[in-house]
């Protein structure tokens, strides 16, 4: 326990020094507040294309639930992006610069490492995510009058998803050795379970499923109940890589 | 439709928090002297012209 | 007691015996100076020592305690100095001796005291840079500091001068000499002066294997000849009593004969050299001698 505290400190101070902590905070402060940004600025970029085509339309009116919607996708393309670059190597880092032989030469237990790492970096997303997905809420509830479905549980399934790419994050640290390969391995993961929500008849045990499962909670279209299993294969799953993570790092040559 | 004021409650923190970021990577790259990768034209052109990403490649590539 | 012992340990890599049937032993408060050329497997042992690399076949026991590969307790009475040992690059010295003394089982109020005394040691007392500014051998003083901060009963130093100038190299080795007051000290090298300034043991390692053991408390290693300066006339009549060797010059040497009788010969021909001494062997000719 003193050790994991030790070097959570260690990695909270790190992260500041290499101004990582920065970088993604701001990230994620700018997709809080650009996401109902860019559904309310959108019938005023419409009516300025329909105004010089010369067409006449209807331009429908924003909502809420595209403010969420637009949460969502930028989590997806901008925020799990810089996440993974900022701290997909933050075990790897180590281990090519081999500043943790030093650490663990003089009795640091591996699986402290891991831990420590581990708990830091979902500490992060989780304040990180949920004070963009505040953001965004603050916002939407100014300037929309309307309410959304199951907002918290929309919200979590794709904090949830996050943990299952962090899970990732470390069980490619322990496997390979360099940032590189953990980044493209999840990479690879990701394209896997995309074409498998595809398959209709295995769609809900693929955690790829969530990112899909919380706009149609948003719009109502599905219930509470149907998020059970793909949260229950997600959160086993990464429960799992976590351990297995720890178990592969224990046996890893590090010299 | 928004008012002038709603935009700016939006603008000014959209620009603030890319200022910061942008600011806080070109201080580092102009007083940093040895670089691992390019050098600090190039730096500091990747910066200003990719917004987030830019400042997120230089921490990564140089302060890791 | 033995802080180290070795015992039939064998390492191989893609089916090249790199450590072949290894033992050793090493006591309290020795300098134990490991020899061996690049490659010969010095940071191979160390490593599997330190429980980061899995030996194919042996034990190792640390203060009477397994090594087990991954997460061994025996580390606890280990410091390590890597070959090229590697640091956060932001932090100070102190703020780095201080990450490392909470990772160990350290008492806090000890830590600070510590902290001063190690840096006091390694000469960094004062030295308010980022550890990013430092030279290469404020990077070896630093790593003695971190390596000993648990009071460990033993450092091994892996090439702790090979990186060194010759004023950090003294300045180094008389770090690792003072220090043997409170732990034992294994070093490799594969420069045999650093061995002969502050050893007590020093094994060479060869194929695999110690294939000899040097005590240099001890230090005559025995006579290599004796070395004799002569006129062309003397070395004509003498040489065709005994056999030798030119070294350079009108210097030879003569082997297989005791100085009494050599004395006696030299008598019978009249030879009177201008210059006559005994050559003793030095850990280079064994080292040689051994190798070959």
């Amino acid at each position: 326990m003193n050790q994991i505290m030790t070097l959570l400190n260690k990695e909270l101070v790190e992260s500041l020094k290499t101004f990582k902590l920065l970088a993604i905070i701001i990230t994620f402060l700018i997709i809080g507040v650009l996401s109902p940004f860019i559904v309310l600025i959108m019938p005023d970029i419409l009516e300025s294309a329909v105004v010089d085509s010369g067409i006449e339309m209807v331009i429908p009116e924003p909502t809420a639930d595209q403010s969420y919607m637009q949460f969502f996708s930028h989590i997806n393309q901008l925020g799990f992006i810089v996440f993974l670059l900022l701290f997909g190597g933050i075990l790897t880092n180590e281990i090519s610069r081999r500043t943790l032989i030093n650490l663990l030469t003089k009795g640091l237990k591996r699986h402290n490492v891991v831990l420590s790492k581990v708990l830091f970096i979902l500490i992060i997303w989780t304040v990180i995510y949920f004070m963009s997905a505040m953001i965004t809420y603050l916002y939407t509830v100014y300037f929309f009058d309307e309410t959304v479905h199951h907002l918290p549980a929309a919200l979590s399934t794709t904090w949830l998803y996050g943990i299952f790419l962090i899970s990732l994050i470390f069980l490619f640290s322990a496997a390979f050795k360099n940032f590189i390969a953990v980044i493209f391995s999840i990479i690879g993961v990701v394209v896997v379970m995309m074409i498998l929500t595809v398959f209709p008849s295995i769609e809900m045990f693929v955690p790829q499923h969530l990112l899909s499962l919380n706009m149609e909670l948003i719009i109502g279209e599905k219930d509470l109940s149907d998020t059970l299993t793909p949260v229950a294969v997600t959160l086993s799953a990464s429960i799992l890589v976590f351990i297995l993570s720890i178990f592969i790092f224990n046996k890893k040559t590090l010299v | 439709m928004l008012s002038e004021s709603d935009w700016i409650i939006f603008l000014i923190p959209l620009i603030l928090l890319q200022v910061i970021l942008m600011i806080t990577a070109l201080v580092l790259i102009i007083r940093q002297t040895h670089f691992k990768y390019f050098n600090k034209i190039i730096w500091i052109v990747i910066v200003l012209l990719l917004n987030i990403i830019g400042p997120v490649l230089y921490f990564i590539l140089e302060r890791r | 007691m033995d802080i180290l012992k070795i015992e039939n340990l064998s390492k191989s890599f893609n089916d090249k015996n790199v450590i072949d049937n290894l033992s050793l032993i090493v006591r309290e408060n020795e300098i134990y100076g490991f020899i061996g050329s690049n490659g010969s497997g010095k940071t191979t042992t160390m490593n599997m020592i330190l429980g980061q690399l899995e030996p194919n076949g042996g034990d190792i026991y640390v203060c009477g305690e397994k090594v087990n590969f991954g997460n061994t307790e025996t580390n606890k009475y280990i410091g390590y100095l890597p070959d090229v040992p590697e640091f956060y690059n932001y932090m100070t010295a102190p703020q780095y001796l201080r990450l490392c003394a909470k990772l160990t089982d350290l008492k806090k109020n000890e830590r600070e005291s510590r902290i001063d005394y190690l840096l006091s040691i390694v000469g960094l007392s004062g030295e308010r840079s980022k550890i990013k500014a430092y030279s290469r051998g404020m990077k070896q003083r630093l790593g003695v500091a971190q390596a000993l901060i648990h009071q460990p009963e033993l450092l091994i130093c892996d090439e702790p001068t090979s990186a060194l100038d010759p004023k950090g190299r003294m300045e180094l080795l008389k770090i690792l000499k003072d220090i043997t007051a409170e732990t034992t000290v294994i070093f490799s090298t594969h420069v045999l002066t650093d061995v002969e300034r502050i050893s007590d043991y020093a094994g060479i390692l060869y194929e695999g294997n110690i294939v000899k053991e040097i005590d240099l408390s001890k230090t005559d290693f025995g006579d290599k000849g004796i070395d004799l300066k002569l006129d062309s006339n003397e070395y004509k009549s003498l040489s065709e009593r005994i056999e030798l060797s030119h070294l350079q010059g009108d210097n030879y040497r003569a082997v297989d004969i005791s100085l009494r009788d050599l004395y006696q010969l030299l008598y019978t021909l009249d030879i009177q050299p201008s210059q006559l001494e005994l050559s003793k062997k030095s850990l280079e000719d064994i080292y040689l001698e051994v190798t070959r």
